[in-house]
């Protein structure tokens, strides 16, 4: 393979270059790259930290009556307590467990309509407009015709999460039928592919950077239409802990359910990212 | 049968619109391929070159004509012959090895026999060592070697190429013709290959399809009595250029080299 060994040969003239010019500059040149290697690293962190110092600070100096804005210590012994008796982690537990339901019926079923909106322009042309209509209507302002017809028992909060996860999944679904290069579509064609295998072998594959990123949009919007759903019409979960905590006016509780909250989704969003990574290892992107 | 040529074009019409317009890209060609025969299709741009090979490979339907291969005709794509792309078109996330044991997959056969097959035609194109890798570690020369490889595994007596190696640099063009012209010694292969590069057809073609625009036809079909291996250099292969270059010509403005 001589078009290798060809491109092997600047590297190496490279290599001895470098070489020289390292024992000099290299202590130096060292301490910057760890320095600027602990600033970034340190960076995500620095606002939280900001924002927590005046929090501290407004507290301290009573800016804000206790009642509404509690210190950060407070706050901590209040986490401490609720996650110690138990009563965060079955809030989080069943709030996670709707979400999981939601997620698991909502994304396949609009991962299939969407693959009908994106294979299908008759589908398209008869059920696109009202699906784009419904979508448009968040799923909150569902909520009020929803507890009428079917109570305020968990079926509301699994329909509305059904609905906020499968607008996602489908759009971004359709979105990546269609952007199935058409030269991959034409090579299936070529090699005598069955349509199924085509779909399988070649379209599938060809979707699963879109599919991922509206999933993790899906998993997003619904646990935000979660906690709201939960705060407006539940007796349990971490949207409720929220609510309760304000009806008592105890901000430190509302607070510890934000931080819940916060935490979980950035949870939810790393293990979905971990998903894809994993996944497009196995199909050879280390991108 | 063994007279019967492998692929008969004839009174091959087709037109589609563009901006509205419809434009004739091909109007009642016809050409004959004999089994082993290397056939050089060249032309100016827009003289329905590539169309005519994507009506072979079956995937434009021509609106009159006949196409068949082998005697059938041709109603899909697939049927009867593989295709080279200009650009390799191997899938990004399967490897070498993954890319030439899909084109196997219609057919019947285990997967072991598929493995088997798919490894004798990566060593053929020298990729052995390459087998694991996936496309984007591979040279533009390497991705079009393991692409060549995909469709010669289907073992098709018509292999249909539609300017194979114009994103080569030209010494990696050269070195493929050669590689090509081994591999069909070896194989026993047809070949159709669409090109722009007048020097490529006449190294590699028996014959060389010259086709003209407005609306595409063939213009002429030079037959090339020129021993092999064949050297650029010789008397009679640049006569040949020179014809073929005449050829081309419609006016003077539209020369393509």
């Amino acid at each position: 393979m001589s078009d290798l060994s060809v491109s092997t040969v600047p590297g190496q003239g490279a290599a001895p270059l470098a070489r020289r010019a390292r024992p000099a500059r290299q202590p130096a040149l060292r301490r910057a790259r760890t320095l600027q290697r602990a600033a970034f690293r340190a960076l995500p962190w620095l606002s939280p930290l900001a924002g927590l110092l005046l929090w501290q600070l407004a507290a301290e100096c009573a800016l804000v009556s206790e009642h509404i804005l509690p210190a950060p210590g407070r706050v901590l012994a209040t986490l401490g307590e609720l996650s110690h008796s138990g009563e965060l982690w079955s809030a989080a537990r069943i709030s996670l467990w709707r979400l999981t339901v939601g997620l698991l019926i909502g994304a396949p079923l609009g991962f299939l309509f969407g693959l009908l909106l994106g294979a299908s322009p008759r589908a398209e042309d008869w059920l696109g407009p009202s699906f784009r209509a419904i979508a448009a209507v968040p799923a909150l302002g569902w909520i009020p015709v929803l507890i009428l017809l079917v109570g305020i028992d968990e079926v509301l909060k699994v329909i509305i999460l059904i609905k906020a996860c499968f607008v996602p999944v489908a759009i971004a679904s359709r979105d990546a039928w269609r952007a199935v290069p058409a030269r991959y579509a034409e090579l299936g064609r070529v090699l005598g592919l069955s349509p199924l295998r085509q779909l399988w072998r070649i379209r599938l594959p060809a979707m699963v950077p879109t599919l991922f990123s509206g999933l993790r949009l899906a998993s997003g919007q619904a646990f935000v239409s979660l906690v709201t759903c939960e705060m407006l019409a539940a007796t349990d979960g971490l949207g409720y802990l929220m609510v309760w905590g304000r009806t008592l006016f105890q901000m430190d509780l509302v607070i510890v359910g934000m931080i819940a909250v916060g935490s979980a989704g950035i949870a939810l969003d790393r293990l979905l990212r971990g998903g894809e990574r994993a996944l497009r290892a196995r199909m050879g992107d280390d991108g | 049968m063994k007279t019967s040529p492998l692929l008969s074009v004839s009174g091959v019409s087709k037109s589609f619109p563009v901006n509205g317009v419809p434009f004739r890209a091909l109007a009642d060609v016809g050409l004959e391929l004999r089994r082993n025969e290397i056939i050089a299709v060249i032309g100016a741009s827009g003289c329905g070159k590539s169309t005519l090979l994507r009506c072979i490979a079956g995937l434009e339907t021509p609106d009159s004509g006949t196409l068949a291969i082998a005697g059938v005709p041709v109603t899909t794509a697939g049927q009867g012959s593989a295709v080279v792309f200009q650009d390799h078109r191997l899938l990004p996330w399967l490897t070498v090895r993954g890319n030439v044991e899909l084109a196997l997959e219609p057919l019947a056969m285990t997967a072991a026999e598929r493995q088997a097959r798919a490894a004798r035609y990566i060593a053929l194109v020298g990729l052995d060592a390459f087998a694991e890798s996936y496309p984007r570690q591979l040279s533009g020369g390497m991705a079009q070697r393991a692409a060549i490889a995909r469709a010669l595994a289907v073992e098709t007596d018509l292999v249909l190429m539609d300017e194979p190696f114009g994103a080569l640099d030209s010494i990696l063009r050269t070195r493929m013709q050669e590689e090509l012209l081994k591999i069909w010694r070896a194989h026993q292969v047809s070949i159709l290959i669409v090109t722009h590069d007048i020097e490529e057809a006449l190294y590699l073609a028996d014959r060389v399809v010259v086709m003209r625009p407005g609306p595409g036809h063939v213009h002429e079909v030079v037959e090339l009595a020129l021993p092999r291996p064949r050297s650029r250099d010789t008397e009679a292969f640049s006569q040949l250029r020179g014809h073929l270059l005449a050829a081309l010509a419609q006016t003077p403005a539209e020369v393509v080299a």
